[in-house]
């Protein structure tokens, strides 16, 4: 299975984006391209063509899953696994995200400091997927 | 720079961050008394807000006020149920109290009290 090495991270709030780059970075490791809003992240994501996204489902303009729809409709990016992050935690509302699509939901709060375990954790899952 | 000096920065800006939805909240309140459809969506404006409070402070860990946020917004959320009969005073007056609970967490949320900052060590 190839490594996780880079994700893009969208999330209209500053302060967690800085501590969610500052501890994937730093202690787990894996370069984070971070974008406040799905306009920049459609703009920017190609490009950087990262190997799994990460995306806030409760954003001003385009939410999350509005962002995951345009995602999917980017070639270079339609492959490309996505977790939701919200602070919606009922099973309706996460089962309703996994059946758009996403490999798995974090909710919010997170557990910051297990972030990068955690992501990796559901990066060895969508291999294993991938390679059934 | 350190990842816990990058950090500590994020969470003394998070306590401007937190005092600005605060005050942000507490107009919302104050305006949700009225029975209007303008009430009503400065009610829901409130729980985003308090919402955005409760996931943002908790993964910054701190605990507390997301958990003080949490009340408030299952409160809310009760409030925001009934928009046509507007909001009883008893409702408006626990809005009140919980979120002075959460100013009072807010009060007390300095970086070294940061569940983040105690878990990442020295």
């Amino acid at each position: 299975m190839r490594p996780l090495n880079k994700i893009t991270y969208v999330d209209d709030e500053p302060d967690l984006r800085t501590v969610f780059c500052a501890i994937l970075q730093k202690i787990g490791g894996i370069e984070v391209q971070a974008c406040d809003c799905g306009r920049e992240a459609l703009e920017c994501a190609p490009a950087f063509a990262p190997d799994l996204i990460v995306l806030d489902v409760m954003m001003p303009g385009m939410d999350g899953p509005a962002v995951f729809e345009k995602l999917q409709q980017l070639p270079e990016l339609r492959d490309t696994p996505v977790i939701f992050m919200t602070a919606k935690a009922q099973a309706a509302e996460i089962a309703a995200l996994i059946e758009l699509g996403a490999v798995a939901v974090i909710t919010k709060p997170f557990k910051t400091l297990s972030l990068p375990a955690q992501i990796q954790s559901i990066w060895a899952k969508c291999g294993q997927k991938a390679a059934a | 720079m350190s990842i816990r000096d990058e950090l500590t920065a994020v969470l003394v800006r998070h306590r401007g961050w937190l005092a600005v939805r605060i005050e942000q909240i507490a107009a919302c309140i104050d305006a949700s008394t009225a029975r209007s459809q303008a009430a009503d969506h400065r009610l829901a404006h409130a729980l985003e807000l308090v919402h955005q409070i409760k996931g943002t402070s908790g993964s910054v860990g701190f605990v507390e006020v997301s958990q003080a946020a949490e009340a408030l917004e299952s409160h809310l959320k009760s409030m925001a149920a009934e928009p046509d009969a507007g909001p009883a005073d008893e409702a408006v007056a626990r809005a009140w109290d919980l979120l002075a609970a959460l100013q009072a967490r807010a009060d007390s949320a300095r970086p070294d009290r940061s569940k983040l900052l105690s878990e990442l060590g020295e």
